[in-house]
């Protein structure tokens, strides 16, 4: 059923009532139910079908196949432990996504004390030696564009909530369409438009915040 | 910003406006340039997406057997000593709070059941009395001052 409701002017008139998905009551709820009971086949079934999609994710953050595959393993033995605690308020999904993404902020932030006390034990001419070898001025140049912009990106999406960097990466990175989001997450299509102007919003104010502070 | 350009922001980043929608998104935004300024920032962020964008071809595939080695993971970390969560930082910070409660609880209790007052009391009478305690082998004069500075020193030997 459609409601007509108040609008701005230019504003989509027609409007879908803002219906809440009941996750408690789709299908795969079941299974997540089955894996709470310590059903170990839902859970391998769980792990099936989004082990492709968290891979890709981290993947695509980190592009280094070994760790990727590591913390996705570590994504799901999260998953697993925590699973008892899932209570449906958003699908499953959802919060795969958000373990998935929290674990590689997790071992971007390793990953950095790693390289700081890697360096500081190197000496300075140790240092400068490696930086200029050809592999590594090739690799570099490859990937350090690429890297900077990839640490830019995940520094800005630390400044949006954690629903809103969601959104962003289903939609961008995920390739879903605002009609997909509305049906994940059970908003209506506006309601998702608003939520991803504003998360947008934030981004471009965090990257103005962040250029200043750098220069 | 104007809410047409608001409401079709996602397609206009997306790449699917066209034709008449899109020629009428780009007047608006030509009309303001501070929505025209923010539209530009918003697709410079957009861009920066492209950096953990991967396509399907370019994602490699994952090695069989993930789920044993997602299984073995979870195994091994069911083994973990149970001594190891008290080192979590969560569990250190409730072991601190347990520690300053029991303090708290056994400091009010010490207070409450304190006998010492009580013990002093009798030993300061038995001073005055000029009447050494049995286990104590204190000369003892006329001098109350001297009998109880004798007293004190006895009591604070170390080993008595």
């Amino acid at each position: 059923m459609a409601i007509m409701t108040a609008t701005f002017p230019g504003q989509t008139a027609l409007t879908q009532p803002e219906t809440k998905v009941v996750y408690r009551d789709s299908p795969e709820a079941d299974l997540v139910r089955q894996a709470q009971a310590g059903d170990d086949r839902a859970f391998r079934q769980i792990v099936e079908k989004h082990q492709s999609k968290v891979f890709s994710i981290i993947y695509g953050i980190l592009r280094n196949r070994n760790d990727a595959e590591d913390i996705a393993q570590q994504v799901f033995a999260k998953i697993y432990f925590s699973l008892k605690g899932f209570d449906f308020r958003s699908s499953l999904i959802t919060w795969v996504y958000k373990i998935t993404v929290n674990e590689c902020y997790d071992y971007l932030r390793k990953q950095k004390v790693r390289k700081l006390v890697y360096e500081s034990d190197l000496g300075e001419k140790d240092e400068r030696t490696m930086e200029n070898s050809p592999l590594a001025v090739e690799k570099g140049a490859a990937n350090d564009d690429r890297l900077e912009k990839r640490d830019y990106l995940m520094k800005l999406l630390s400044k949006v909530s954690e629903e809103e960097r969601m959104l962003l990466i289903q939609k961008e990175v995920e390739g879903l369409t605002v009609e997909e989001l509305a049906g994940i997450t059970g908003l209506n299509e506006n309601t998702i438009k608003v939520k991803l102007f504003r998360a947008r919003q934030k981004l471009v104010k965090a990257a103005g915040k962040l250029d200043r502070a750098v220069a | 910003m104007d809410q047409y350009l608001q409401d079709r922001m996602e397609a206009y980043l997306a790449g699917d406006l066209a034709g008449q929608e899109l020629k009428e998104f780009e007047a608006r935004m030509e009309r303001s340039s501070d929505d025209a300024a923010e539209i530009a920032a918003m697709l410079e962020t957009h861009s920066l997406f492209d950096s953990i964008r991967v396509s399907p071809e370019e994602t490699p595939v994952l090695a069989p057997g993930f789920y044993a080695r997602v299984n073995q993971l979870i195994e091994e970390e069911k083994k973990v000593p149970i001594w190891e969560v008290f080192l979590q930082p969560f569990m250190l910070r409730r072991l601190a709070f347990a520690a300053l409660m029991w303090m708290f609880v056994l400091g009010s209790a010490t207070l409450m059941t304190d006998t010492t007052t009580k013990t002093n009391t009798e030993l300061a009478d038995l001073i005055l009395s000029e009447q050494p305690p049995a286990n104590y082998h204190v000369r003892m004069g006329s001098d109350i001052d001297q009998n109880r500075a004798a007293m004190l020193a006895v009591m604070m030997k170390p080993g008595e």
